[in-house]
């Protein structure tokens, strides 16, 4: 990756806290992405990871502190949610295709609404990143014929319909069985290589490895530790971050 | 009519698939209905339905019975849990439980293991033959992948004492499942062979941490010798993951294989 190091940071998140009732999720989060990053977040159950993604497209709203996605304030509120939305593709751990629609109007759908596409046009997008992710010969399937993995490729497909500057992905894998988890690892493979801005919520170790510019582990609701894959996992410097590893390199699916 | 000389293709055994093979979220997913009637267009002769993946047993039963007397499928339903408790007592509940569903699934044929059997458990078994006595459900006993109800010693004293019971169960044969708990596959079927009415045709690999279930022919296990020391009349089950873009191709380039392995005109690969 090579960007300035005065280069504005395409997601940028500043003092963020945030509440469930009295429960504090995310604590004193400051965070900088710059554009064709590709980081992982990982930590335990419950550490907050999944929320602190969800709060850059603003699926969470957060009670203190700055979020700017790609120049913009989400943390101003009003319509600058739509188009922080229209920029940032979200993948989801249980895919959320909807099941009434084709694989190719659950890709047209969004570009036609949001981005005022015509329909034969949005067909043409849908259908090069069907091809993209390896199965345009599904489009007019519905998601309940297609496989846990092919629905989660149609899901990044659908994001990519959108020609977003950042991909999203929380736990993409995790509902999948072990054999078809490569597939969809693949695809991602492909897109960061492409130069994507992702932030990926996973417990795919082996992906931080090979494609994160940096981990980032999180544990009560802080981020605990952060640094680039090699330094991360080889001299890990907080004991949180140790036993987290310990533990989730000795699982047979690490 | 056969040329002067040459001789009939031998049977094939029915070639049936353990629908877990398609992986426990997919088959959670779609259910295992959906996937009977993908194994049918596959060209499988009949399916084992799985206990441990049925998220509405009273639901799904009696509409894979349905689909699979419409389809003409033979019916295997697996019970995950195993006859005896880990305390060595006879489970008379699992049992009932077990036998319950496979009548509700019209299945001549319920698998199961011997869970917590141990020596002491012997005195359990003659209550288990008059359970069985007029049984239209044949109980059949598999090695699974635990060292209680899945190493040799163990079986071949559970199959003494129901002999000395006068009870005489099947078994079915696990190519795989022998490499979970460290034993030879080829000395299992050697000792057990005679027993063995069901075959799950499973290869098995050595990863950096756990053995994974395979197609045969990617098997690090001698599974061609392994075959010859079974009997193969048996029905044999595909138990080693399904996946594919297209999967009803994957699924019948397998089932297909296994067929042509059978009757001895194997020239297919047996990896898709």
């Amino acid at each position: 990756m090579t960007t300035s190091a005065a280069a504005e940071p395409i997601i940028r998140m500043e003092g963020v806290n945030k509440w469930y009732g009295q429960f504090q999720v995310l604590t004193d989060i400051n965070l900088a992405v710059q554009a064709g990053e590709r980081i992982v977040v990982c930590g335990p159950s419950g550490s907050g990871k999944s929320t602190l993604i969800r709060c850059i497209n603003r699926l969470e709203t957060v009670q203190k502190g700055r979020i700017v996605v790609d120049g913009i304030d989400l943390t101003a509120g009003g319509r600058n949610v739509d188009a922080v939305r229209a920029e940032v593709g979200m993948v989801f751990q249980q895919f959320n295709l909807f099941p009434h629609l084709t694989i190719l109007q659950n890709c047209t759908l969004a570009p036609m609404r949001s981005r005022g596409m015509k329909q034969d046009e949005a067909e043409a997008v849908a259908m090069k990143y069907l091809t993209r992710v390896r199965i345009p010969e599904q489009a007019n399937k519905y998601p309940s014929q297609l496989s846990g993995g092919q629905q989660q490729r149609v899901a990044i497909a659908r994001s990519l319909c959108m020609n977003p500057k950042v991909m999203l992905f929380d736990e993409p894998t995790s509902a999948l069985d072990p054999e078809m988890v490569k597939e969809v690892l693949d695809t991602m493979i492909s897109l960061a290589d492409e130069g994507m801005t992702m932030l990926c919520v996973t417990h795919e170790m082996g992906f931080a490895r090979s494609v994160a510019d940096r981990v980032i582990f999180m544990a009560s609701g802080r981020i605990v530790e952060e640094a680039p894959p090699r330094e991360f996992f080889g001299n890990p410097q907080h004991e949180l971050t140790r036993n987290f590893l310990g533990q989730i390199l000795s699982s047979p699916h690490a | 009519m056969l040329e002067p000389g040459t001789t009939a293709p031998a049977a094939s055994p029915p070639i049936m698939i353990s629908l877990s093979s398609f992986g426990a979220a997919e088959v959670r997913r779609h259910g295992q209905l959906w996937f009977t009637r993908l194994a049918h267009r596959a060209g499988a002769d009949g399916v084992e339905v799985r206990g441990e993946l049925l998220s509405a047993p009273d639901a799904e039963l009696p509409a894979i019975a349905d689909a699979a007397r419409e389809l003409g499928l033979q019916l295997v339903y697996s019970s995950p849990v195993g006859l005896w408790r880990d305390d060595g007592a006879l489970d008379g509940t699992a049992l009932d439980d077990a036998l319950l569903r496979a009548r509700s699934l019209g299945a001549p044929r319920l698998k199961m293991s011997i869970g917590g059997y141990r020596p002491g458990s012997a005195a359990t078994l003659p209550t288990l033959a008059r359970r069985l006595q007029g049984e239209a459900i044949e109980v059949v006993i598999e090695n699974d992948q635990t060292v209680l109800a899945g190493t040799l010693p163990p079986l071949q004293r559970f199959f003494a004492d129901c002999a000395d019971a006068g009870l005489e169960l099947g078994m079915t044969f696990d190519m795989g499942n022998w490499h979970w708990v460290g034993e030879c596959p080829l000395q299992a079927a050697r000792s057990l062979s005679a027993r063995v009415c069901y075959v799950h045709c499973k290869g098995a690999q050595r990863q950096t941490r756990q053995w994974v279930a395979v197609p045969l022919v990617e098997s690090a296990a001698p599974w061609r010798s392994l075959l010859r020391l079974l009997p193969c009349d048996q029905p044999w089950a595909i138990e080693f993951p399904l996946v594919g873009d297209d999967l009803l191709a994957v699924t019948r380039h397998h089932i297909d294989s296994l067929r042509a392995l059978a009757t001895g005109s194997a020239a297919l690969p047996l990896a898709a």
